[in-house]
């Protein structure tokens, strides 16, 4: 056959499939199911389960579907008389030595086993011995419990960790009857990626901790979503029972993340249901004390102060969605005509600007895909398995399956060293130069792999560092070598708020605003100096993110009106005047734009606590309190406003961005047709699991990416016909249904004020140390911790300057005036070349870990024990003259503040540490002071 | 079982806590093993057999030490190792007794062989006895048929064993004398047996025959290839070796 | 009167005390076919030499060498030669007589497949069970270099050839070739998918050459001798001699090697006959995988014995006279099955556990009669289904077992009893999880909870 494409015939059905692709996956596609354990779309096949045995034509042995590539002319025949014997003697072999223990399994209900043994399976056993058994319900991490028992030996947990993952943590041991899936010893199943496993797992054998025993499936209802964590903007399901999310699985999509998310996706639901939740709007009383109070009265305390301000700042967080990006950029731009409106904390001052330079488009021109399609990847960034964790599995499928070769610049080891081609280990800045070095080719042997097609991936590393030579030299190279380039910014929200002009110098759609406004910083500073009427706080928590603790709480300090949008009171919630709860992301409809500029849409599954609501409404209705109506009544009037003002987005049609609502038996497979009259659902049994073809870029997949130029769509629209268009649609029309409003100024509960900051001062210098465990938002626990006033407190007081004040919340001790000091670079030999009592200075390189102090990990249960004590890594070397070894504790101090920490030794360059941002117990952003911070460190 | 620990995402980085098995002298022998292979995976189940001679079986430290050289999880290598019968996973006696259980011997008298050397040791087959001197196993078809029925201490062979020869062995070991297999072999410890196993075909540099300097594992090794039936791994991925 | 013809087998039969040397080697025309295969002859010319001789693979399969050496590609580098020196089939013990007793003729061999093929390299992958055998080829190969067979430009040529020795650790399915290949490489011995064939993906995804230590010990002699010399004996399709290992209830239990179509009987007769003058009752032809016969009237070659519904196999040949229990053969041939099973497939690993179960019920007088059935389902589940021929094996064996002697196996179950008092159980040790982990290891007994509630008669799947 010509182009690729052979013709053979599977249960007397005549197919046209791809050359190469496998039997499998094309009886799938033609409705056709064959049973199978072992297989599984996203990894290579291994044949070992032998469930999937169809009879072809010409084969004297009955052949595995999953490892028989299609051939012109075959024969398939998946209910010859033979195949169906052996699939039936198949289950029985399953059957002999597996446990009757479905009803107390997590998996019954939807047990691919199960229903296989219901529709095909004998009534009784021929099988009259005792079963094998093993201790039951190993935990084998803080969230996975491994039932061995029930294991069928797929293989399908340990190729994901070999294979997909690369932490080979879970393995076969033994053999013959014995063999069993397990750990090594005592080592935890310690993977980021670890609850793929249960999610794949055909049968009961790897179960979720925390969903175990939760629910029964037929119980749970389901909203399609998008993770809110990060920016790669993994499709996800959530799933409540009775209005609370108790389970969340990953959505397949092959352009995003294949079928995998991260743990900290995964799990990191419990937050939406937390007790902690802010569920009315709060109010400060004149005793300084916080009082729930109605919408309206709260929305008039806020609009009476608007209308007289004139320097107003506004913060926004970027785990917002587009639509609320968007609210925020109207509500600064042109209701309140102020282009100081930023979104940028921990990434505060990256300059996602430039790389418009490069394509007129602040964010990425490659897509994901673009990965596995690049001879070479140049990655200049921070760690992505702890950042951006789908990322990292991206890209080492791009290495190790597509064979890319990779470049890393880094000053630290990072994970993608171990896959990479050549790592370049430069100093702290010196990213720049190691790239313009690629970008004129002064490493031969490095420059000679780098080669067309190629992706140059950028995202901010260190808090607190001024990327924009880097980003200069990134833009530069990407144009030199004409390659795509592929931005990576840390958040969820955070392209949706660029592309949305939540930035003091771009308008929506990247054109430049005509007055440059203030940044993060700006605002920040002109309220330490008092030049800030007030400060708009929308889902933003500086006093954790901003890589510049001291400057918040001068900030702070000066008594600056906050009005703080948040879903829990956070320690920047404390010094709020006015507090509105907003709706969390499985609350609400929305859409987020991720790091490759697709949107996915996420619908709600449950209702928000209380009144609280979704930012861009509450964005809305102080707009319409100042007397400018946007008449926004729902999720469609924003998007029909975006399309109409923004013209980049002018074209996006959310039927593209939405997911198709599956049935229950979304993720896993089963042997059942779905009833054909729901949905569109042409997919035929595991189908409803595994959408068709997800190898060879079938239809499947989710959101788009804009712009798009018109031949990308129509490449899209070839895979979903019928439901991209392959030409520009008509401009939309204006009456999209409208949601439902709950009515402004719903009644707050009236219950007595909460008290929500002790006000009494403890003495300062009290025992701050690092205190393993204390959550730093524990200023709102019951027992405020001794110091967690001091030195936060909106009112002031008198700043904690004690040099000796160890880590601790109120670390930031005030100073009064001056700005950060300048953002030039100064390489640490000039500016500390020498060391004396066993101190010296280093540069601070810092960086987030997947699980750390955010709102994710410390607000659900199942993470909050996983994420590490914060310690400081040195160079070897440098170690070593400052008399420090593995395990030892150091001092580290900054800004005035020290901390005693673990010291770890790593591939660091010589003359930084690294410190992990915001683990439990400290926070790394007390000792920054100003751009590109230093610290000290030194034998305690 | 709960297993409290924080999550390094598998960090390349992180260490765990074990004791290094082989002293300078045996590790001069691990590198050479090492170097026998265009791929160090490949010397993975010759240093279990050097961590057996040295640890007397294939203990837990001894894993992880093989983990680190090779830098491969010690789950991976505990996957490998549990997978082959010689290598123990337990304290063995000084002298692994084996028996052959197969069709030929069977059929010519080795279940006597066997329940007279369970009554001799006072204890059944796979099992070691109390004073730690001899372990007791079966085994399957030794490919000594001819002279069946047959056993093995320490995998010399011993032919047309009976059941009297058998208990006349265990008394002359126990006793402490010099055993000679059919082929006249000294027969020697488990220390003694794993150590020859894992050297066989290695050359400490320098020494006679050491061709490896030359030739083993110089040609260009496609690093990461492997197999399709396999997943492919990056050696260093995911290990704890730093 | 049968005689053997001596060929592989000459020179360790006719020096019993130094076979194994150097000096005896030289002494005796050792190495001559690998100098003329590397100094007198192009590799095309050994492949072409190979293939016209009809040599076929001694380890089972019987797969024509010459052929299997020419889907090599040419092209790609390096390559690998790897002797299969795992020995491990019940009955056949060829291959670790050739290893102790003419370690020299099989490097030779390698020699010259490697020259054949183009590789630099090769391997030995020794049965770890067999310390004399490696301590025996271990001298060898150091002497070897000694010599300059093995080194740089050995011979004095341009070819530099290297030889590692590697140790198994203990498992049968090591013996199948790609299972060889994993465990080579450090994995758990489990057979790979196939294609590529390690032909063309083998050793490190290299071309890999895996022959057999018999296959590769005919070679020297081969090549010295010619196509034409090695066609003399056995027959067009099953040429050459070929080593039989004879155990069971002989009088001279040994290797005799015959040429190929010699009969059962004369093979019988070349042992001394049966013991005790007695009759053979069942007779395996080709290691325990073979199903069995019932009578000595077969030629052994490939093409008769699977005529006759067994197979030549690896040519371990066991007698077995009237008083055998054929129940009791059956479970001790399953019982290695399952033992040996890599764990990979669900047939063969469940299905070999559960026929054991069966056997030993039968065996110990508890049986049913609707077992001998559920046996023969147990077999026709695994037979053809499962992942490697392992599992087709244990199927083979096991049904020949019970279709042969099916009146034996009633017996066993009418009477509640074996009729050969071989009923009493003796622990052979702890069968399953022998290898493992104390802490993670099997029981047997019905888990508490659940399980234990479930009667056994009354189990559900
Ligand atoms: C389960 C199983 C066990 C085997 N065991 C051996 C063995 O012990 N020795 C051997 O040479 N071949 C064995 N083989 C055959 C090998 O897979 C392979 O065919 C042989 O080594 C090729 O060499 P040859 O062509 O020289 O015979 C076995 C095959 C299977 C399926
Ligand atoms: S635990 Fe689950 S995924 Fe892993 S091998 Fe067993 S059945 Fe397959
Ligand atoms: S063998 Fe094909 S799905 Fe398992």
């Amino acid at each position: 056959m010509s182009d690729g494409k052979v013709t053979l015939t599977i249960n007397g059905h005549d197919v046209e499939a791809e050359e190469n692709r496998l039997l499998i996956d094309v009886a799938e596609e033609l409705g056709v199911y064959v049973p199978r354990f072992c297989y599984h779309p996203g990894m290579k096949s291994v044949a070992v389960c032998r469930m999937c045995l169809v009879k072809v034509e010409g084969s004297r042995k009955l052949l595995p579907a999953c490892a028989t590539p299609v051939t012109d002319g075959m024969v398939v025949d998946t209910v010859d008389e033979e195949a169906v014997d052996a699939q039936e003697g198949m289950l029985e072999f399953l059957l002999i030595n597996h446990p009757l223990d479905c009803p107390i399994c997590d998996r019954a209900g939807e047990c691919p086993l199960q229903d296989q043994t219901y529709k095909h399976g004998p009534g009784s056993s021929r099988y009259i011995e005792p079963k094998r058994t093993y201790e039951k319900a190993l935990e084998i991490s803080d969230l996975v419990v491994l039932d061995r028992e029930r294991c069928v030996l797929c293989w399908r947990c340990v190729r994901f960790s070999e294979e997909i993952a690369g932490d080979a943590f879970i393995q076969l041991i033994d053999r013959g009857a014995g063999t069993q899936v397990l750990t090594f010893k005592d080592d935890p199943f310690d993977s980021y990626f670890s609850g793929n496993t249960i999610q794949i797992c055909p049968v009961g054998a790897l179960l979720s901790k925390p969903y175990r025993f939760v629910s029964r499936p037929w119980d749970l209802t389901s909203a399609p979503s998008v993770c809110s964590y990060c920016a790669v903007g993994c499709p996800l399901t959530n799933e409540a029972r009775a209005e609370k999310v108790v389970r969340c699985q990953a959505l397949p999509n092959e352009n995003v993340n294949d079928f995998w998310v991260c743990d900290k996706g995964r799990f990191g639901y419990h937050y939406v249901s937390s007790e902690e939740r802010l569920a009315s709007p709060l109010v400060r009383t004149d005793a300084d004390e916080f009082e729930a109070t109605s919408w309206g009265r709260a929305l008039d305390v806020v609009t009476g102060r608007l209308r007289t301000a004139r320097r107003i700042g506004i913060i926004a967080g970027a785990h917002l969605t587009t639509e609320d990006a968007y609210a925020v950029s109207k509500l600064a731009k042109k209701t309140l005509r102020t282009s100081d409106v930023d979104s940028r904390l921990q990434d505060a001052g990256a300059p996602y600007e430039r790389a418009a330079a490069l394509s007129g488009v602040a964010g990425s021109t490659a897509t994901l895909n673009d990965l596995e399609s690049a001879r070479t990847i140049v990655w200049v960034g921070p760690d992505p398995k702890e950042v951006l964790p789908v990322l990292y599995l991206r890209l080492r499928k791009s290495v190790l399956e597509e064979g890319a070769k990779l470049i890393v610049v880094s000053p630290r080891r990072i994970s993608l060293d171990a896959i990479a081609t050549h790592v370049i280990r430069c100093d702290v800045g010196g990213e720049a130069e190691a790239v313009d070095g690629l970008t004129w080719g002064f490493d031969t042997a490095v420059a000679g792999d780098v080669g067309d097609p190629l992706v140059v991936c950028w995202g901010p590393s260190s808090p607190g560092r001024d990327e924009g030579p880097i980003v200069d030299a990134v833009v530069a190279l990407a144009r030199n070598k004409n390659a795509k380039l592929l931005v990576c910014p840390p958040h969820a929200g955070s392209q949706g708020m660029i592309d949305m002009g939540v930035h003091p110098s771009l308008d929506p759609g990247y054109t430049p605003s005509d007055s440059r406004g203030k940044d993060t910083r700006g605002i920040l500073q002109a309220a330490a100096a008092g030049e800030l009427d007030i400060l708009l706080l929308i889902g933003a928590d500086p006093v954790a993110d901003f890589p510049d603790g001291g400057l918040v709480a001068r900030a702070f300090g000066s008594g600056v009106f906050t009005v703080a949008v948040e879903l829990f009171p956070t320690e920047s919630v404390a010094h709020a005047d006015v507090v509105f709860p907003s709706a969390a992301y499985a609350e609400r409809e929305g859409t987020f734009t991720n790091l490759e500029r697709r949107i996915q849409k996420l619908e709600p599954l449950t209702a928000p606590p209380g009144s609280a609501s979704e930012p861009w409404r509450i964005c809305s209705r102080i707009a319409h309190g100042l007397g400018d109506d946007w008449g926004w009544a729902g999720f469609n009037d924003v998007w029909t406003e975006i399309r109409a003002t923004v013209p980049t987005h002018a074209h996006v049609d959310l039927t593209w961005a939405g997911q198709e609502s599956r049935p229950l038996s979304l993720h896993y497979e089963s042997p059942f047709q779905p009833d054909p009259t729901h949905g569109r659902s042409v997919s035929a049994g595991p189908g409803a699991g595994y959408p068709k073809g997800h190898r060879s870029g079938a239809p499947f997949h989710t959101g788009q990416n804009w712009p798009l130029s018109w031949e990308l769509r129509g490449f899209e629209a070839r895979q979903r016909p019928g439901i991209i268009p392959s030409r520009p649609p008509e401009p939309p029309a204006g009456d999209d249904p409208v949601s439902p409003a709950p009515a402004p100024g719903a009644p707050a509960g009236d219950d007595a004020a909460l008290r929500l900051i002790p006000r009494t001062d403890t003495p300062a210098g009290g025992d701050a140390s690092l205190r393993s465990g204390t959550p730093l938002s524990s200023a709102f626990a019951s027992e405020a911790s001794p110091s967690s006033a001091k030195g936060w407190s909106r009112t002031g007081g008198e700043d904690g300057d004690s040099p000796e004040v160890k880590a601790g919340k109120s670390g930031v001790p005030e100073r009064s005036g001056e700005s950060s000091p300048a953002a030039t670079w100064h390489s640490v030999e000039d500016e500390f070349p020498s060391f004396s009592e066993g101190r010296r200075s280093f540069v601070l390189y810092t960086g987030r870990l997947l699980y750390d102090e955010g709102a994710m990990v410390s607000k659900t249960v199942a993470l909050k024990s996983l994420a590490r004590r914060p310690f400081v890594e040195l160079n070897e070397e440098d170690a070593k003259e400052l008399g420090l070894s593995e395990g030892d504790e150091a001092l580290v101090g900054g800004n005035g503040v020290r901390a005693t920490l673990e010291v770890r030794l790593g591939d660091i360059a010589r003359g930084a540490v690294f410190i992990p941002y915001d683990q439990p117990g400290w926070r790394a952003n007390s000792i920054i002071r100003g751009v590109n911070p230093v610290v000290e460190v030194r034998h305690p | 079982m709960t297993r409290r620990y924080q999550a390094t995402g598998g960090d390349i980085d992180e260490q765990n806590g074990y004791r290094n098995v082989f002293d300078d002298e045996q590790q001069a022998w691990a590198d050479a093993i090492v170097a026998k292979y265009p791929n160090p995976r490949s010397a993975v189940l010759p240093l279990l057999f050097l961590v057996q001679s040295v640890e007397g079986y294939v203990t837990e430290d001894g894993m992880r030490t093989v983990a680190n050289m090779i830098g491969l999880t010690p789950a991976q290598i505990l996957a490998s190792g549990s997978f082959y019968t010689m290598l123990k996973k337990q304290p063995q006696g000084e002298y692994l007794i084996s028996v052959c259980r197969n069709i030929s011997c069977t059929h010519r008298g080795a279940y006597d062989v066997i329940q007279a050397l369970s009554e001799r040791l006072g204890t059944d087959a796979g099992n070691t006895t109390a004073d730690g001197r001899f372990t007791f196993e079966t085994a399957e078809c030794l490919a000594t048929c001819d002279g069946a029925p047959s056993i093995q201490i320490n995998y010399d062979d011993f032919y047309d064993v009976t059941p009297q020869d058998a208990v006349a062995l265990v008394d002359k070991l126990e006793r402490g004398e010099e055993v000679r297999s059919a082929a006249g072999e000294r027969v020697r410890t488990v220390r003694e047996i794993s150590f020859e196993t894992a050297t066989a075909g290695a050359r400490l540099p320098g020494t006679a025959g050491d061709h490896r300097a030359r030739t083993v594992g110089g040609e260009a090794q496609p690093s990461d290839f492997l197999p399709d039936s396999r997943p492919k791994l990056s050696h260093d991925e995911g290990s704890h070796s730093g | 009167m049968a005689e053997e013809v001596r060929v592989v087998t000459k020179r360790m039969r006719e020096h019993t005390e130094d076979s194994w040397t150097l000096q005896r080697v030289l002494d005796t025309g050792g190495y001559d076919g690998a100098r003329k295969a590397v100094v007198e002859m192009a590799p095309e010319e050994l492949g072409g030499e190979v293939k016209s001789s009809g040599l076929r693979g001694r380890g089972g399969a019987g797969f024509p060498t010459g052929v299997k050496w020419s889907f090599v590609p040419a092209d790609v580098s390096p390559k690998y030669v790897v002797v299969n020196h795992d020995e491990g089939e019940p009955g056949t013990f060829k291959d670790r007589e050739l290893g102790e007793r003419d370690p020299h003729q099989l490097l030779e061999g390698m020699i010259i497949a490697a020259r054949a093929v183009g590789a630099n390299k090769a391997f030995i992958y020794c049965r770890g069970e067999f310390a004399l055998g490696s301590r025996r080829l271990d001298q060898a190969i150091r002497d070897a270099y000694g010599a300059g067979f093995l080194g740089e430009g050995i011979f004095g040529s341009d070819f530099d050839f290297d030889i590692v020795l590697h140790r198994g650790a203990g498992a049968y399915i090591c013996g199948e070739e790609s299972a060889l290949l994993d465990s080579l490489e450090g994995f758990r011995g489990q057979p790979r998918l196939r294609p590529p064939f390690p032909a063309v993906k083998g050793l490190y995804g290299q071309p890999t050459v895996i022959n057999n230590t018999e296959t590769l010990s005919t070679l020297p002699h081969l090549i010295l001798n010619g196509s034409e010399w090695f066609r003399q004996w056995g027959t067009e399709k099953s040429p050459g001699t070929k080593i039989f290992s004879v155990s069971g209830h002989v009088n001279r239990p040994a290797n005799y090697e015959v040429p190929l179509g010699t009969s059962l009987a004369d093979l019988l007769e070349l042992a001394g006959g049966m013991q005790n003058g007695k009759e053979p009752k069942a007779i395996i032809p080709g290691g325990a995988s073979a199903p069995l016969l019932t009578s000595t009237d077969v030629a052994l070659d490939f093409e008769s014995l699977q005529e006759a519904g067994s197979m030549l196999g690896s040519g371990g040949v066991v007698f077995m006279d009237e008083t055998t229990c054929m129940v009791r053969n059956t479970l001790v041939t399953t019982e290695f099955f399952e033992h040996e099973s890599c764990g990979k497939c669900t047939p063969c690993r469940e299905g070999t556990w559960w026929a054991v179960k069966v056997l030993e019920r039968i065996e110990h007088g508890d049986g049913r009669q609707e077992d001998m059935d559920l046996l023969l389902d147990i077999c026709n589940g695994m037979d053809g289904r499962s992942f490697c021929p392992l599992g087709d094996a244990a199927s083979w064996a096991l049904r020949s077992g019970v279709k042969t002697f099916r009146d034996e196996f009633e017996q066993h179950v009418a009477e509640g009893s074996c009729p050969f008092g071989g009923g009493e159980r003796v622990h052979v040790g702890a069968r399953v999880g022998a290898t493992g982990l104390g802490e993670a290891g099997i029981t047997s007994q019905p888990a508490a909870g659940i399980d234990a509630d479930s009667e056994p008669e009354a189990a559900q799947p």
